[in-house]
């Protein structure tokens, strides 16, 4: 799907919001809350907390919506100002809080059994990613799980394109090394299983 | 290719993030390295899962909270703008120079008439042309703290600093006309032509010291007890 009519939308809903339209101050909630929501919760850890701050966000989005600049983004906009205020949640708490994965919406089990994946995996990759500095957690959870594209990712985090691509790749091969052994044994599993199949016939 | 070389290029073949020449290479090192392939299946596998992450989701009620919130601050903005003044009053230097001068000028005259003097109030009356009355004074010589003259009814500081004058310029003509060898030196004198002859103070060996409450009290006469009032 291509970028531009999204960024045409968010132009439009974003004039009538600068005119004290609030039902299109509503649409542009419902567009942007859990987008927003998937990466501050991925980067606070905590469901409370990641909510406050994207309500916090929206907040500032309507008091600054004069100041907003129509050369820009709207998704980067929001999303700088949702990253801010989230490593300033960081700064406050300073210490490393424990993700309740069973407290987070989702279907990762489901899903697992659909695409034949060891229903441990997902979960697995949550915790890695927890596990990841923030920097590179970050960047990771911008470009793969949320699939910005590398400039915007660049735009968001107001650092150059290499060093993006830098992180990003960086975070990749430290997924790696903690997945690692866990992949394996399920490319082996898979493997063995085709194995006997194909005998059976 | 080599391996290491492949190696950290496969996340982005993975991702199909190459360019298409790195993309060829890194294929035909992997068609010939089974080591790669195992990397390979690792990243891809990884790269599946992520995809496969459910995303997050906020709360049911987001929407009203939010817009609560909201309104609670158009609230809050609406009545600061109702009680605080429409523009902020503007100070032009034009008026302040004036206010500033005026308020310098008012300080300056309020310390010139209300400082305070150096002459002493008699009781009951403030008069800058009443000398100081040194009937209620006390001197000491300057290099004896310890004593003090004696006061008597008919004391006065202008008689004691008169005859230290006189004592004075005695002894400076006594040295300056060379007599002194032949006078035998009192303890008085000796005293008194320790003094510089050349330049001899008018007050030889005297100062004033602040006045002392009720130093002198005297029952003969009512005026008198009005004199002996302290300052």
């Amino acid at each position: 799907m291509p970028k531009e009519p999204e960024k045409d939308i968010d132009y439009a809903l974003m004039q009538a919001v600068q005119n004290g339209d609030m039902v299109a101050f509503n649409k542009l909630v419902d567009r942007y809350k859990d987008r927003l929501m998937n990466v501050i919760g991925r980067m606070l850890l905590s469901r409370d907390d990641a909510e406050d701050v994207v309500q916090e966000t929206f907040v500032r989005v309507y008091q600054h919506r004069q100041s907003f600049n129509f050369q820009h983004c709207f998704s980067t906009w929001i999303y700088t100002i949702g990253l801010n205020l989230a490593r300033n949640e960081l700064r406050k708490r300073k210490k490393f809080k424990f993700y309740e994965i069973s407290e987070m919406k989702g279907n990762e089990t489901q899903l697992a059994v659909e695409m034949k994946l060891p229903s441990r995996l997902p979960q697995a990759l949550n915790a890695a990613i927890k596990g990841l500095p923030e920097k590179y957690r970050v960047a990771f959870i911008l470009r793969d799980v949320q699939e910005m594209s590398y400039d915007e990712v660049a735009k968001v985090l107001s650092i150059p394109l290499g060093t993006v691509k830098s992180r990003v790749n960086r975070a990749r091969m430290m997924l790696r090394d903690k997945l690692q052994p866990k992949l394996e044994g399920y490319n082996a599993l898979s493997k063995s299983t085709l194995l006997s199949v194909g005998l059976l016939q | 290719m080599r391996c290491r070389r492949v190696r950290s290029c496969l996340s982005a073949y993975c991702n199909d993030e190459l360019s298409s020449r790195l993309k060829l290479a890194v294929s035909e090192h992997l068609s010939t390295c089974s080591a790669c392939r195992r990397e390979e299946a690792v990243y891809r596998s990884m790269a599946e899962a992520t995809k496969e992450l459910s995303s997050l989701a906020v709360a049911g009620d987001f929407n009203s909270k939010l817009f609560n919130w909201i309104a609670q601050e158009r609230f809050a903005e609406t009545r600061t703008r109702a009680y605080l003044p429409k523009r902020a009053p503007v100070v032009l230097w034009r008026q302040a120079i004036p206010a500033f001068v005026t308020v310098s000028l008012v300080v300056l005259l309020a310390f010139v008439a209300f400082r305070p003097s150096n002459t002493y109030k008699t009781a009951g009356s403030i008069s800058p042309e009443i000398a100081l009355d040194d009937s209620y004074l006390t001197v000491q010589p300057a290099n004896d703290a310890r004593r003090t003259a004696n006061l008597n009814k008919g004391w006065s500081l202008g008689n004691e600093l008169a005859r230290a004058e006189r004592m004075n310029r005695l002894s400076s003509a006594i040295v300056g006309q060379g007599v002194w060898s032949r006078i035998d030196r009192s303890p008085g004198l000796r005293m008194a032509s320790m003094q510089k002859s050349t330049a001899a103070p008018f007050v030889m060996g005297y100062y004033r010291v602040r006045p002392v409450k009720k130093i002198y009290i005297s029952p003969e006469s009512p005026s008198d007890k009005e004199a002996g009032k302290a300052y």
